[in-house]
């Protein structure tokens, strides 16, 4: 399912899904030859670094110049990255029966990510969703076992206009 | 009688040669009715007014003429057929009894076979588990509107058991997990070829929890579920973990770490991975992060895993009560150092889980449903015994600096939601928000607050909090459900 940012105008294009070997190689040798481990806070091409590590098709859906990648693996997780009208994926959202791998999708950020979850385990006893604000960077999560969803953005680079709560 | 002992004699020397001829392997038709076998096979507890539906199975029962039943002891049999009967336990006990019930094959009267059940007297029922708010099991730490209760785990088949308390119940999850450290029991782990199976599992929190599945008889109050697949946190710790598991969490793995000594998943589902985890879900490779087949020389790498074998929620093992729980919390205004409640093992199975007025609210593919909440529709919500308080998107809500990932407001508000299940059905919900930091700062003691809240993107999570005071029913997936309710999952309340 595809949510539109704020209408449900502007869906632009599909990508091919098929055939998926041949387009891997492709993305492999022309489009991210260092194949980044990376989306949040990178440039359009980590959209497609993260097709490939998810063996997922991408559908790419443009509204007033923010265009959102969805990204659906074999398991039906859903990753979604919104890239600003400069190329940067500004922010990153999920939902499916599992949380995906987060190092991929937070990239330069997960260790930022990281420490932040155990300091914030530590402070106050008890099972909560995690909520992380931090200056440059917020993290929330939510969801119950089988059925998880969460985001990520990076707050400075949200494009004005852009409505936080449009980012799920 | 002298004219009967001949025909005993020729009766005895038939059964004889039809024995022979049994115990030569002969061709199935020439083979005696055999033995007979009860569901549940393993001695059961009972309080007094609770039925137990019991089934009977006769080996070569060529006739199919079954089994006939006798009852010895206190109580009665009813519903009864020539394969199954069900024990009704009298409305009351002066002090515990155990009663025999027998299935006696009608085809060979020498072959039958008993079950043994314990009728309790008043007092504890035995599908009611008392719930405790009461800051964990960990020294001098308080964990805050966590319901903790005992469970007591046996080797599968044997009366070799332990009682571990301090286990958090959550209706968030499925399946039994409990500390390695905390069970002193002997529980073989399950394997698959040369390679045990470890489960991994994420919560929202951030953290997660890795080890070994084992089977265990779980007994919950009087209810007892056979052989079921249990996580054994933290063990063993020679392989490394992997990093799909990991994923830069905060692994849960000890008493202080998890704030208990484990979690009871008494939720919506059967099994905390499903058919995505079977091999007959035609994926191509085994989802991340759910299990993983272990070996020294292999390390862990993905597996699938059968539904029977998967981590399973208990309750859908007992012989009776197995449709869902009933959450059942004192109500609470305010703070309160602790507080108490019951789990309430079945939905509609006994006089004390009725539903009653309750209304009943089905729920989407992924067991969640609709909260309407300033004017906006909230299609990701859900019910969770297993989150602390009560978390919502609300962007007017000032944050704690300190009590990270709770509401701070200036002042108390008294807010409103309205819940949509998928049947149409509409609750509307009041609620209280206080500044989480003041509560903590002026009841350091306290453990259970009903106000207690905070922020969270998509959806609304009713956790705790909305349990005071109200009668919560999680219904599980595939299980029957009461005359007249909904196929489940569905919430009630």
């Amino acid at each position: 399912m595809i949510v539109p940012l704020r209408s449900a105008k502007g869906f632009v294009a599909s990508y091919p899904t098929v055939p998926r070997s041949a387009y891997v190689l492709v993305l492999l040798s022309l489009i991210c030859p260092a194949f980044a481990w990376c989306a949040l806070g990178d440039t359009v091409s980590s959209v497609e670094a993260d097709r490939v590590q998810m063996r997922g098709a991408v559908r790419v859906q443009q509204v007033n110049g923010i265009s959102v990648h969805e990204i659906s693996d074999d398991h039906g997780t859903q990753v979604r990255e919104f890239v600003s009208p400069q190329g940067s994926v500004f922010a990153v959202a999920w939902q499916g029966q599992f949380i995906p791998d987060l190092q991929q999708v937070l990239g330069k950020y997960f260790d930022q990510y990281s420490e932040a979850v155990r300091a914030q385990k530590a402070s106050y006893v008890g099972r909560r969703p995690i909520n992380i604000q931090l200056p440059g960077l917020v993290v929330q999560m939510t969801g119950h076992m089988r059925a998880y969803s969460g985001r990520a953005y990076l707050p400075a680079m949200v494009p004005t206009g852009v409505a936080l709560d449009s980012i799920h | 009688m002298t004219r009967q002992l001949p025909n005993f004699l020729f009766a005895g020397i038939l059964v004889l040669i039809l024995l022979i001829a049994g115990c030569g392997g002969g061709s199935s038709s020439q083979r005696i009715v055999g033995s007979v076998t009860l569901s549940p096979s393993t001695a059961q507890t009972l309080a007094v007014s609770q039925s137990l539906p019991i089934t009977a199975t006769v080996a070569n029962d060529a006739s199919g003429s079954g089994v006939s039943w006798t009852l010895t002891g206190v109580g009665s049999l009813s519903d009864v057929t020539t394969t199954s009967v069900t024990y009704t336990a009298p409305s009351a006990v002066s002090s515990s009894q155990t009663v025999t019930v027998r299935a006696t094959s009608k085809a060979n009267p020498a072959a039958s076979a008993t079950l043994q059940i314990t009728v309790t007297s008043g007092g504890a029922q035995a599908n009611v588990l008392s719930l405790s708010v009461n800051g964990g099991p960990v020294p001098g730490q308080l964990y805050a509107n966590g319901a903790f209760a005992n469970v007591t785990l046996c080797v599968p088949g044997t009366s070799n058991c332990q009682t571990i308390g301090g286990v958090l119940v959550d209706t968030g999850s499925f399946g039994l997990r409990l500390l390695k450290s905390a069970v002193t029991l002997p529980l073989a782990p399950l394997t698959s070829g040369g390679s045990t199976i470890n489960n991994c599992v994420q919560f929202v929190d951030g953290s997660f929890l890795w080890g070994q599945v084992a089977a265990a008889d779980v007994h919950l109050a009087g209810e007892q579920a056979s052989s079921v697949s249990v996580q054994l946190i933290a063990d063993p710790t020679g392989f490394a973990i992997p990093t799909s598991c990991a994923a830069g969490g905060s692994n849960n793995n000890s008493l202080a770490a998890l704030g208990a000594n484990g979690i009871l998943g008494v939720g919506t589902e059967a099994q905390d991975c499903g058919p995505a985890c079977d091999s007959s879900s035609g994926r191509p490779t085994p989802p991340v992060p759910a299990y993983y087949n272990c070996s020294t020389s292999g390390g862990c790498q993905p597996a699938f895993v059968s539904l029977a074998e998967q981590i399973t929620n208990p309750v859908v093992k007992f012989p009776v009560d197995n449709n869902g729980v009933l959450v059942q919390m004192q109500s609470l205004s305010g703070t309160a150092t602790t507080a108490s409640g019951n789990l309430i093992f079945g939905i509609g199975t006994q006089a004390n889980n009725a539903l009653g007025s309750a209304t009943i609210q089905t729920l989407n593919n992924v067991d969640n449903f609709t909260t309407a909440f300033n004017s906006r529709t909230l299609t990701s919500s859900f019910v969770d015994s297993g989150s602390n308080g009560l978390f919502f998107p609300d962007s007017a809500i000032a944050t704690c600096t300190t009590a990270s990932g709770f509401f701070c407001p200036p002042s108390t508000l008294h807010l409103t939601a309205v819940n949509h299940g998928q049947n149409g059905t509409q609750t509307n919900i009041s609620f209280t928000v206080d500044n989480a930091q003041n509560l903590f700062n002026s009841n350091p003691s306290a453990a259970a607050f009903s106000t207690l809240a905070g922020p969270m993107s998509g959806g609304f999570d009713w956790g705790l909090p909305f349990f005071y005071g109200r009668n919560v029913f999680t219904s599980i997936r595939g299980q029957t459900m009461p005359s007249g309710a909904p196929a489940a999952p569905w919430w009630a309340y």
